[in-house]
């Protein structure tokens, strides 16, 4: 089942494009890991899918049905955009139970868990004012979660949170997708996203320039080989007359994108050893999110 | 129970432990002390003495010790103090959703936009008429204890006092715009603040009964004696007061969120 559809959806905020036909679908239990620079238009997106943000052109279907003013699937999403903010003079459990009131859920128990599952125990009874920033984004993400929605909308969720913080974070997104949630999220910690997503999104200048499943997204990364010699000009050559194609990527560095080179690296060391240019440095490059994610950004540049 | 009656608590409960409640009913709560101090330096001649200027100013203003000037200045200072103190309350209950950034939170849940503006203006409703209510306790208390006399205009006196809530309620509505659409307090504040200065110079120059902020101090004959008042004055006060409303729920239900 579809759970988020758009089609053809444009936005732009006088002459900024902010979001030029964004087509997406995004099926039940999927986690959507949606990338962009700032600015790129990811929040943009986001707000248009919770209907905050009134589109130009195209249309946004949740849960099958078209988003519009009579859209009343709201209980079923759960979101959190942009870094959390709360009621400051309020505690966390009052900060839950004005969104318990507001969502109309009459099931104390609902707000109670939330607090367990977050970690916010402690802090039950604190003033959301006087929360760290780790603990804030804690709340948000009790309010995006508490009444358990069917999809998960987070900007930035692990923003402010410590390293275990993160890891809880991420286990407690997977143990709801494994039930079914679906969750469309957006972050600028590319490793996060490499680690939770199904699905990769990545979008540049408001266009969904790429978009691929987690299990492609090892494909398409690209691996090299990287050495480094006293006479990098002389072994690039004596490479090139071997039949390896190398460049020089860097004064110090050649690289070879040769599956003979990167599958036999010890055949290669050898083999520059006798050519009396030895590698004082060898290694296999894998290319990591990051890396993926500006090549891919810089071929949509040279592209426009 | 229906969403608004939800609504409606949700915006209850944020107001527990706000400052800002305290902050409106002491500032409020001062204006009838002020009118006791009058009636005081009125009474007792000698004491004013010492306070000359306090003095000066209760005999401008034509203060006598008995019920009927007491009330009517505590109307006054409703009508004008009103304009400050609920345009401050609604700035607050609109603006602080965007000055702590929580809007974003209200914008897709089960009830309707328009809902939660309704709930907001109810609970401005509910607090002003708090304040209103407050003071004329506090005004009571001291003109029991300064024993006034002539309490025979009474009725009248709190008839008015009580029309001139309503119209000081109405007139705050297009803060709530303000607020809405400046995204804070800064805007609306300043907004409060032009609409007292205008009024003071619109009323001087003769036009203030076209001046729905003025429009509450003229009917609490703050002039002094001179009813300027037209019916045009209340129809005019009346679709301010609709059209602030109007104007924040198309806000809330049509514009684009975006920070």
């Amino acid at each position: 089942m579809e759970v988020i559809g758009t089609r053809g959806l444009s936005k732009s905020f006088g002459l900024n494009r902010a979001l030029d036909q964004i087509s997406l679908s995004i099926g039940s239990g999927e986690i959507y890991g949606f990338l962009g620079l700032n600015g790129a238009g990811k929040t943009t997106l986001i707000r248009s899918l919770l209907g905050m943000i009134n589109p130009d052109q195209g249309q946004i279907h949740l849960f099958g049905r078209e988003l519009n003013p009579k859209f009343d699937q709201w209980n079923k999403i759960g979101y959190l955009v942009e870094s959390a903010k709360a009621y400051p003079e309020l505690t966390v459990a009052e900060n839950l139970k004005v969104f318990g009131l507001l969502r109309r859920i009459k099931v104390p128990a609902l707000e109670a868990d939330a607090i367990e599952r977050l970690k916010l125990a402690p802090y039950r009874n604190t003033k959301s004012k006087a929360l760290s920033l780790g603990n804030l984004q804690r709340l948000g993400l009790a309010k995006a979660l508490f009444h358990k929605p069917a999809l998960l909308i987070l900007d930035e969720p692990t923003n402010g949170l410590d390293p275990e913080g993160i890891v809880e974070i991420r286990n407690l997104l997977l143990d709801m997708a494994r039930t079914g949630t679906t969750i469309f999220i957006s972050s600028h910690i590319l490793a996060e996203i490499s680690r939770l997503a199904d699905r990769i999104g990545i979008i540049h200048k408001g266009k969904l320039v790429r978009e691929l499943h987690a299990h492609e997204l090892n494909r398409q990364r690209t691996t090299s080989l990287r050495l480094r010699t006293r006479d990098n000009p002389k072994a690039r050559e004596a490479l090139l007359n071997q039949g390896f194609p190398a460049i020089q990527i860097h004064p110090s560095w050649i690289e070879i994108k040769d599956e003979r080179a990167i599958q036999n690296p010890s055949s290669l060391t050898r083999w520059l050893s006798l050519q009396n240019l030895p590698p004082e440095e060898i290694y296999i490059f894998k290319e990591d999110l990051e890396h993926f994610f500006l090549r891919t950004l810089q071929i949509e540049n040279q592209d426009d | 129970m229906t969403d608004f009656s939800h609504a409606v608590r949700a915006e209850w409960l944020k107001l527990k432990g706000s400052p800002m409640v305290r902050f409106s009913f002491i500032a409020f709560g001062l204006a009838p002390f002020m009118v006791g101090l009058f009636i005081i330096f009125i009474q007792y001649p000698e004491l004013a003495v010492k306070a000359s200027s306090f003095s000066a100013k209760a005999q401008v203003m034509n203060i006598q010790p008995n019920w009927p000037s007491f009330l009517a200045v505590l109307q006054q200072a409703l009508a004008v103090g009103g304009i400050l103190v609920f345009g401050f309350v609604a700035s607050w209950i609109f603006g602080r959703e965007f000055s702590d950034g929580t809007l974003k939170d209200l914008l897709a849940l089960p009830i309707r936009r328009s809902t939660l503006v309704q709930a907001k203006f109810a609970i401005y409703f509910i607090w002003c008429l708090g304040l209103s209510f407050s003071n004329l306790v506090i005004g009571t208390g001291i003109g029991i204890l300064l024993h006034l006399k002539d309490f025979s205009a009474g009725p009248q006196s709190l008839t008015n006092y009580v029309i001139t809530t309503f119209m000081v309620i109405l007139s705050g509505s297009p803060v709530a715009f303000i607020a809405s659409w400046g995204k804070g307090y800064l805007a609306p504040l300043a907004f409060v603040a032009l609409t007292l200065v205008l009024s003071q110079i619109l009323a001087a120059a003769g036009f203030g009964q076209f001046f729905p902020w003025a429009v509450p101090g003229l009917f609490s004959d703050i002039s002094g004696g001179t009813n300027l008042l037209t019916g045009w004055s209340h129809v005019i006060l009346c679709l301010t007061g609709i059209t602030g409303y109007f104007l924040t729920r198309i806000y809330w239900t049509k514009a684009d969120h975006i920070s």
